[in-house]
């Protein structure tokens, strides 16, 4: 795998979660990572009513060469990374294809149906086995879980932008991420980003993946 | 937002459409910028707010769209340039005013921005802006990318003085919210004098002072100014041809369509066969490259969203220019080849190429695309919208539709625009039975109120957010007033346009930029009415509901204004007012005498119900600890501690 | 009885307009609440089976069961049901002066259980204007404050709820025939809740020929007085024809048929004049101011007048026998009348899935309509 490149061109990365979680910003920055590596990205995305509660997605495309449109044909993600788990499996089934690979979180957060006792959320390893017979490798991430460790339950997403870089799939690193939080978090929140971002790399490192042999 | 400031010509970031946008403004040395919050556009004013200072530009929320391109258009006619922004429904509401813009004509470089939300992601409509173009006589540009939409921007100030007419720029949600690389350019000096000229005879349009009349007259003149642009436009480097020099198919595109179209044209391997001719002046047309285009292939293909703007006018250049084309075959909206609703993407685009070109496009194994599907739909529980935690509007939706059933007359709340418009739905309680535009609720029960003649005896309410009061409701509560109509007027005072992303309004005492303003106190001027008026905490909820009640018996305009600061407020958000705990032994769950109240029907995403220990308990993390499902609760289990800090 | 939820109370009651707004199935839960007169359904509850369906004396009452329970025999032809005693009562020295409507005999018996200690509340009511409110009394000056009828049903069991809510365990209540009806369903613990609290201490009924609609009654009172001045309201005996409003100053009279099209369409179907299942019933004795007629019905009953005779509240004579045929054939007359009304109407003793309003043996039911 060669250190500055893309498996694909374009590559398409969509991120997602739910309003609240910092679906944004960790697109945002992904993309300023890559746009300092020399890419052309495009990102897509929906804000507004999808805040309250609802299910939202950040669409990346990454190409050495063009302008692609921010949105991913269906069936073209060739990753998926979701910082809640249910959101894994609604992506997958319009935008994922067999060779996609998905990385998530496990903290769920239930939607007003299932809060209100109408719907069942399912398990984790329901989602899991849903999700291995779609993808072709999956890997789920405590990112909640460690974020509140660190004492911030938000960076989550930072830790799944670290966990992204630590599968070396893109050209991403914990110095790049250094180079672009100058623009965009102020100094007093640079330590604690730069802890979860490396805390995500060392994650990923050391969990499984289903199928791990296609990667 | 200090990037947007970066000096250095040929730096590269990677920002919204909105942002590039903002960027082009400033390299056009913009000094005036108004605006209205209005999802995909609110980004626009907000930066430039934030660089008001350094860039030395007024940045002002109006209270409506109308104003705000008053606003704008003083500027220019003190000869600054101005930039003026809104989605697709402010242009509906500043129309009256553009028309007259139109016929006036400008000085200053004039640009309305206006952010249209095909699909209506954060709308409800998905009415299109660009026939405004047409129907006004104004310039209409359309940037197909994230560079072009900062070039355009700087641009058509240029263009506008150039022609003497304001110009209209059209985004899309798909442009304004996306992000992609966006080279910079120089930043000029900021020296302007402002300064009004009116001296001269009423027909010199820089000097003299600014009427529409002769209206004939001046209505040649524009005219005049729009033919100069269709000059400017057939050799504008924005109108993009891609493709070989005879291809089986032309796509005509504009917009985010481009992306669509270029993307299609990929995935189905037709670089070779199929040209784009990307359009970024689309009114008025320029003819005669549009022909030269047109009468490359034989076949067309109009990508555009929503309505056929585009399409149609095209085709009257082509029935004009019939000889010249020769015979070709259309393929676009109004022969259903590209749907007529709803946002496009590379799908839709691929599946109309492929269609022409008589093509299968199969992104996906059937087999696979049905297991995909049929997971989601088992395992993926869809997400109602609902109201934040804490939100105010749940506790006064909660208190209205108490007080409306118990009233049992069958009353019913005319809605309005806000988070609040939510209220039809059971996050709400499903109290609004009606919603259109901003300030028609009030204007719609005005209408109700006088209707008891005809035998109607249903109350009446109307809800409106702060900020849609000062936009457009006044006029229409002064109408009932007047005419004595019988409603109930409640003022949903959260201290915020919320919904946008909690901008500023004349109801606090802010600016675009944070500067300290005067407030206008909205309670203040019901009162200067002559109805009684009445303050209420949705919070308190008995107290709310017994109030509402009484207010329902009563005859004429009667106003309750529920003050109460948004859950993200910058006062509250992030702060919790009480800790919450639910006493599992008291909690009565699903049993009668409560059947799961507060998660079935109240809803709030910070309760939620344990089906294992057969109780409601609290998420904390979700939590905002405003307190309220304290007092909804039968049994007394839910229990709340004011945290003191 | 065969119970069910909210679903079928709103199908087979408020819907079909059997509804009299007795209150009986409102503040027991957060689903359903009185307001004016009127039943109010904030929310709907999927409860299959609950109390507002069980408790609601319009729908599914056993009359046998109820009776069995209360009085150890099947439901009575007789014309006022079961009783022990009937006397004429009227107040005695020892209650306090009151503005009562006829024979001040409920305040005084309430006045002397309150003074006894064997209730800790009664709950009775009280006039806003034309509104009947519920009070929860608990002295003597809060229980005579509520003399007078009110003539409009009264939300009483709704306050009931709520005073077992403030911890009130011994309450007795003043009700009319329907909701005495319902107090009795209330004591028999229909859906079998371990730990289930006592019902009301002590039931109380009114004589009632029928009711008034309060939203329609206000309507049609709203012009000719103001609200706030009404001190009584009176019907006196026919051939009057006419419905008396009394203020301090004046007196106002509406015709009778105005005032009999506010009445709701429940009272059609109503079989009960004299409050079957209270422990105790009170009416006036047509033409004879100042006197009740008593109707003693149970051991409770009993012993509640008893205590309020023998401490100097109450005064009760033999009932002359010309009133009691008098009070026998109205309150026959009323039975006959609505049990034929309901039999015609296919609302007796349904069977399979169809709701039944009511359930008693045909032999009873036989004398009845006879």
């Amino acid at each position: 795998m060669k250190a500055m490149d893309i498996p694909r061109d374009p590559y398409n990365l969509i991120i997602t979660g739910v309003g609240g979680q910092g679906n944004v910003i960790a697109s945002r920055m992904i993309g300023d990572m890559m746009v300092r590596a020399g890419y052309r990205v495009t990102i897509g995305e929906t804000f507004g009513v999808s805040q309250r509660g609802g299910s939202v997605m950040s669409h990346m495309r990454i190409s050495h060469t063009s302008v692609w449109s921010p949105q991913i044909p269906e069936g073209r993600a060739d990753m998926i990374v979701a910082l809640e788990p249910i959101e894994a499996i609604r992506v997958m089934s319009y935008y994922g294809n067999p060779n996609t690979v998905v990385l998530s979180n496990t903290r769920p957060i239930y939607p007003v149906g299932a809060i209100a006792g109408e719907m069942t959320y399912p398990s984790l390893d329901e989602i899991r086995a849903c999700i291995e017979r779609l993808a072709r490798s999956v890997a789920f991430i405590n990112a909640t879980e460690e974020a509140v460790r660190l004492g911030v339950a938000i960076l989550g997403n930072v830790i799944m932008m670290g966990a992204i870089a630590g599968t070396g799939i893109l050209p991403l690193n914990i110095e790049r991420f250094k180079e672009i939080i100058i623009k965009r978090l102020p100094a007093s929140q640079h330590e604690v980003n730069i802890t979860a971002f490396s805390r995500g790399i060392e994650l990923i490192t050391n969990t499984a993946w289903t199928h791990p042999s296609a990667r | 937002m200090s990037y947007l400031l970066d000096e250095r010509e040929g730096s590269e970031y990677l920002i919204m459409g909105n942002d590039a946008i903002v960027r082009g403004a400033l390299e056009a040395g913009v000094a005036v910028a108004s605006a209205y919050p209005g999802t995909p556009s609110s980004e626009i004013i907000e930066n430039l707010a934030g660089v008001s200072k350094e860039r030395g530009i007024y940045a002002e929320w109006s209270v409506n769209e109308k104003v705000a391109v008053e606003v704008a258009f003083a500027a220019s006619l003190a000869g600054l340039r101005s930039i003026c922004a809104m989605k697709q429904y402010g242009v509906n509401v500043a129309s009256d005013f553009l028309l007259h813009v139109a016929l006036s004509g400008t000085r200053g470089g004039m640009v309305l921005v206006h952010c249209d939300d095909p699909g209506a992601l954060s709308s409800i409509n998905e009415g299109e802006s660009r026939h405004f173009a047409r129907m006004l006589e104004l310039p209409l540009v359309e940037p197909g990318d994230f560079q072009e939409a900062k070039d355009m921007t700087a641009w058509t100030f240029e263009l506008s003085e150039e022609i003497g007419s304001c110009v209209m720029l059209r985004s899309v949600t798909r442009l304004s919210h996306a992000s992609g690389n966006v080279r910079f350019g120089p930043l000029p000096s900021i020296e302007r004098k402002a300064s009004f000229r009116f001296e001269a005879m009423p027909d010199d349009p820089r000097t003299g002072p600014v009427i529409t009349m002769p209206v004939v007259r001046r209505h040649e003149e524009l005219q005049r100014r729009l033919r100069r642009a269709a000059q400017i436009f057939e050799s504008s480097p924005f109108n993009t041809y891609t493709g070989p020099e005879s291809p089986e198919v032309c796509i005509i595109t504009s917009s985010a369509c481009n992306f669509y179209s270029r993307e299609a044209t990929a995935l189905l391997g037709l670089e070779d066969r199929v040209g784009i001719l990307k359009l970024g002046t689309t009114w008025p047309l320029p003819v005669g490259l549009v022909a030269r285009h047109l009468a490359r292939a034989p076949k067309v293909l109009f990508v555009e969203e929503v309505l056929p703007f585009i399409e149609e006018n095209v085709k009257v250049i082509a029935a004009e220019r019939a000889s010249e084309i020769g015979p070709t075959l259309f393929y676009g909206k109004n022969d259903g080849t590209i749907p007529m609703i709803g946002e496009l993407n590379p799908d839709i685009a691929a599946r109309a190429l492929a269609r022409v070109m008589g093509m299968k496009y199969e992104p996906l194994e059937a087999a696979y695309r049905t297991t995909a599907l049929r997971t989601a739909e088992e395992m993926a529980p869809p997400r109602d919208l609902t109201f934040c935690p804490g939100c105010p509007h749940r506790a006064s939706f909660w208190g209205l539709h108490h007080a409306l059933t118990l009233d049992n007359r069958r009353g019913f709340v005319c809605g309005d625009i806000g988070c609040y418009t939510l209220g039809f739905l059971p996050c709400g309680f499903n109290v609004m039975k009606t919603s259109h535009s901003m300030g028609s609720g009030i204007g719609i029960a005005s209408g109700f109120g006088k209707l008891k003649g005809f035998g109607f005896d249903q109350p009446v309410a109307a809800v409106c957010g702060d900020s849609t009061f000062f936009h457009a409701a006044i006029p229409a509560l002064i109408n009932a007033v007047h005419n004595q109509a019988d409603l109930l007027f409640v003022l949903l005072d959260n201290s915020g346009t919320a919904m946008t992303g909690f901008q500023p309004h004349p109801g606090l005492p802010l600016d675009a930029a944070g500067a300290a303003l005067p407030a206008v106190d909205a309670a203040s001027i019901c009162s200067a009415l002559g109805v009684p008026v009445v303050t209420a905490d949705p919070f308190n909820v008995e107290e709310t509901r017994e109030i509402l009640l009484d207010l329902l018996g009563r005859k004429g305009v009667r106003v309750i204004v529920m003050k109460q600061a948004c859950a993200l407020s910058p006062e509250k958000k992030g702060k919790k007012k009480f800790a919450m705990q639910v006493d599992a032994e008291a909690c009565r769950g699903a049993a009668c005498g409560c059947n799961r109240l507060c998660t079935r029907i109240f809803r709030c995403p910070g309760l939620v119900w344990n089906a294992s220990i057969e109780a409601a308990c609290i998420d904390e993390v979700i939590c905002a600890g405003c307190g309220v499902c304290a007092s909804i609760c039968p049994a007394g289990a839910i229990r709340r501690e004011e945290i003191t800090t | 009885m065969n119970i069910r939820g909210q679903r079928e109370l709103k199908a087979d009651v408020i819907e079909r307009g059997m509804c009299i707004a007795c209150s009986a199935c409102a503040s027991i839960c957060p689903y359903l609440r009185t307001y004016r007169g009127k039943t109010a359904v904030l929310f709907p509850c999927d409860c299959r089976q609950g109390r507002c369906h069980a408790y609601c004396p319009k729908i599914d009452v056993d009359l046998d069961e109820c009776s069995q329970r209360m009085f150890g025999e099947a439901y009575s032809p007789t014309p006022i049901g079961s009783y022990r005693a009937i006397y004429e009562s009227r107040v005695c020295a020892a209650t306090p002066a009151s503005s009562f409507q006829a024979g001040g005999t409920v305040t005084s018996i309430l006045v002397s259980e309150l003074a006894r200690g064997s209730i800790d509340a009664a709950v009775c009511t009280g006039r806003n204007g034309i509104r009947p409110e519920p009070r929860i009394a608990s002295t003597a000056s809060e229980v005579t404050a509520c003399a007078g009828s009110t003539y409009a049903v009264s939300p009483v069991i709704e306050s009931y709820h709520k005073a077992k809510a403030q911890g009130y365990s011994r309450c007795a209540i003043t009700v009319l025939p329907c909701q005495a009806l319902s107090c009795a369903i209330i004591r028999s613990n229909p859906l079998d809740e371990p730990g289930y609290p006592v019902g009301p201490s002590l039931v109380v009924g009114l004589f009632c020929t029928w009711s008034l609609d309060l939203r329609q009654f206000q309507e049609l009172v709203r012009d000719r007085v103001d609200e706030d001045a009404i001190r009584k309201f009176d019907i006196p005996p026919p051939p009057a024809e006419r419905f008396e409003i009394h203020t301090g100053s004046e007196r106002i009279d509406i015709p009778l048929s105005d005032v009999r099209s506010c009445i709701p369409r429940a009272c059609e179907y109503c079989f009960d004049m004299t409050a079957e299942f209270a422990d105790l019933s009170a009416g006036l004795v047509e033409g004879r101011a100042g006197r009740n007629i008593l109707v003693v019905r149970t051991e409770r009953g009993e012993e509640a007048v008893k205590a309020a005779v023998e401490k100097g509240f109450l005064e009760v004579s033999p009932l002359e026998e010309s009133i009691q045929k008098g009070l026998f054939a109205a309150a026959a007359s009323k039975k006959r009348r609505a049990f034929s009304r309901c039999l015609s109407e296919g609302m007796i003793n349904c069977e399979g899935e169809t709701s039944s309003y009511l359930r008693v043996n045909s032999e009873t039911l036989n004398a009845i309509i006879i």
